[in-house]
């Protein structure tokens, strides 16, 4: 396999700009002789909300979903056979810069820079490890992100009728707002992964806790209790940990509507299962009148 | 929640015998308390009208915190006392990128959008004697961005703290939405082209959208597009740019709710604000006036003109 030159930029939370304090979030990773474009993004706001005071996390995660919609929408527009040379960007940081115009915000974009890859997708993750991951104790932290678990999800999910009727939908109560991926018949069919692979045991039952805390408020709302909600669970891979998550599973059964547990073994027999609901009881958008 | 401060109206009878209506305005809430309300401006005005004040406070520097690096004005960042209020602003003064008509405009501009119910950083006048000016220039930090202030006016806003994050065009709620299409309908109001893909002037904070940068609202008065009728909002050729455009165009939009929103403000009240400004702004702030009462007596032009604009 051959060396490719690629740009790489650093993304940034600053809080406070006067304060300059800053937390490094992510990288995006370029090459146009290799057409790759990827993003690897620290979903977990857990370090950002104990560093900073009144930190989004809503606003925060919700950003960084947006910022991978728009990465995988000028992936597919910048790497089109009819684009040519001239209009590719000369950068990473171009590329962010055209969904980010603004730099004084709470996102920002580092300087770029460069190097030789032979394997993008493996550079990408090692950057993200020496920018990021790298920057902190990980006693507590996710071993896998919600994001991550999901993928895993997706990846099974893919070539089925699923993804091409879920879309992103926010339902409120007076207290909380959630959003989810999730697709409607007579009723809404919503999307939660969630990871329980946790480096300790506490975590993975604060989680649950926090999961089931945000189903009870949910439940106000006629749409999410009248719906079917899919907890896609992510299990620990520390074997040690697999009563914890028993645990954590009998709490997540006390949800106070349609909840039902798919454990990523089964992750394959779900995407079968889906895609003969959907193609049964959802008109597909290549069906769907123009 | 708010603390009534004056009214205003007029004295006197009718033709009819009957006295005149008399208005009581209220000292609008404190940006602490506004930012923290579950409610946004926009959910206020609809229950309250408009949360503008007719007070304005002056406010005195007493700290230099930093340089914007984003924008032609090169803002300050400056730590400012009105009372015994403290308050962070982002101040902007004449300089290469913003003339003193531009300052008018990011006062009276900020002032025109809440006054139909947006959510903006509260606008601020701050008062730069010939010590204080001496005091920001000899900051090493104002000196390194090659900025100078002269002794003047200089117009601020509130400094959003948290730093606030990008905006979106998807994944939007039915409240963003309609906060989204106000922006839109104010942009075209007040002729202000400023607000594009390539400069939003705009993010979302605490998942509400702010709008910011109010410099180059009413462009009519430096007659950038030409001579345009205040209500012919279609030939503005900055619309297909705007930040919202696409987004105006591929979405259901209650414009139902939104345009009357949009026209929701009293001229009569914004003339009173007007003649508290510096005297130098009276004659911008007299065709702006005359602009806002046009489009009002072509209202309903004005509205098919802007669903034009997203047919």
């Amino acid at each position: 396999m051959s060396r490719r030159s690629f740009s790489f930029c650093v993304l940034r939370y600053v809080h406070d700009p006067v304060a300059a304090e800053s937390m490094n979030v992510g990288v995006v990773v370029y090459s146009a002789e290799a057409k790759f474009l990827d993003t690897a993004l620290m979903h977990s706001y857990r370090r950002l909300s104990e560093a900073f005071a009144g930190f989004d996390a809503e606003g925060y995660r919700r950003t960084l979903r947006y910022l991978e919609e728009q990465v995988a929408r000028i992936r597919e527009e910048m790497f089109l056979p009819t684009l040519s040379p001239a209009k590719s960007p000369s950068d990473a940081v171009a590329v962010m810069r055209s969904l980010w115009p603004d730099q004084q915000l709470g996102l920002r974009i580092g300087d770029a820079s460069t190097g030789f890859s032979e394997d993008l997708t493996t550079t990408t993750r090692q950057l993200f490890d020496r920018f990021i991951a790298s920057q902190y104790s990980r006693s507590y932290e996710e071993r896998r992100t919600d994001e991550q678990v999901w993928q895993s999800y997706a990846e099974k999910l893919r070539g089925t009728a699923l993804p091409k009727v879920l879309q992103p939908v926010t339902f409120s109560t007076e207290n909380l707002s959630a959003e989810f991926m999730g697709f409607k018949n007579e009723r809404w069919h919503l999307m939660q992964p969630i990871s329980l692979d946790y480096a300790r045991e506490s975590s993975i039952a604060r989680k649950a806790k926090e999961f089931l805390g945000e189903f009870v408020e949910l439940a106000d709302n006629e749409d999410v209790r009248k719906g079917q909600l899919y907890l896609l669970l992510g299990a620990p891979t520390h074997a040690n940990y697999q009563k914890a998550y028993r645990h954590a599973k009998d709490m997540l059964k006390k949800i106070p509507f349609d909840a039902a547990i798919i454990e990523e073994d089964d992750a394959g027999a779900f995407a079968v299962t889906m895609d003969e609901f959907v193609r049964a009881h959802v008109k597909l958008p290549d069906e769907r009148p123009s | 929640m708010w603390d009534r401060v004056g009214w205003w109206g007029r004295e006197g009878q009718t033709v009819d015998g009957l006295p005149r209506q008399l208005r009581i305005f209220c000292q609008a809430p404190s940006p602490e308390v506004l930012w923290s309300s579950t409610r946004s401006p926009l959910q206020l005005h609809k229950e309250w009208g408009s949360i503008i004040a007719l007070v304005i406070h002056e406010w005195g520097v007493e700290a230099v915190l930093g340089v914007s690096d984003v924008g032609r004005s090169r803002a300050l960042i400056l730590q400012c006392r009105s009372g015994s209020t403290t308050r962070d602003l982002l101040v902007k003064t004449v300089d290469t990128g913003i003339t003193d008509t531009g300052l008018f405009c990011e006062f009276f501009g900020n002032i025109v959008a809440r006054e139909i119910g947006l959510s903006t950083p509260e606008p601020a006048l701050v008062a730069i004697d010939a010590s204080t000016a001496a005091m920001i220039n000899a900051a090493p930090i104002v000196r390194a961005k090659g900025k100078t202030v002269d002794p003047g006016t200089g117009v601020g806003c509130e400094y959003i703290r948290p730093a606030p994050l990008p905006p979106r065009t998807s994944g939007l709620s039915a409240a963003q939405l309609e906060e989204a299409a106000l922006i839109y309908s104010y942009d075209l109001l007040v002729h202000h082209p400023d607000r594009r893909i390539t400069n939003p002037n705009v993010f979302l904070f605490k998942e509400r959208f702010i709008a910011i940068d109010f410099d180059l609202t009413f462009s009519f008065l430096w007659d950038i597009f030409g001579s345009i009728p205040a209500w012919e909002v279609s030939k503005l050729k900055f619309v297909s740019e705007h930040f919202f455009f696409k987004l105006m165009r591929d979405s259901e939009i209650p414009w139902g709710q939104v345009l009357p929103r949009a026209l929701s403000y009293d001229a009569d009240k914004l003339d009173v604000f007007v003649q508290k400004l510096p005297e130098r702004w009276h004659d911008h702030g007299r065709r702006v006036i005359d602009h806002l009462r046009l489009v009002k007596d072509h209202e309903t032009e004005f509205r098919w003109e802007l669903l034009r604009t997203v047919s």
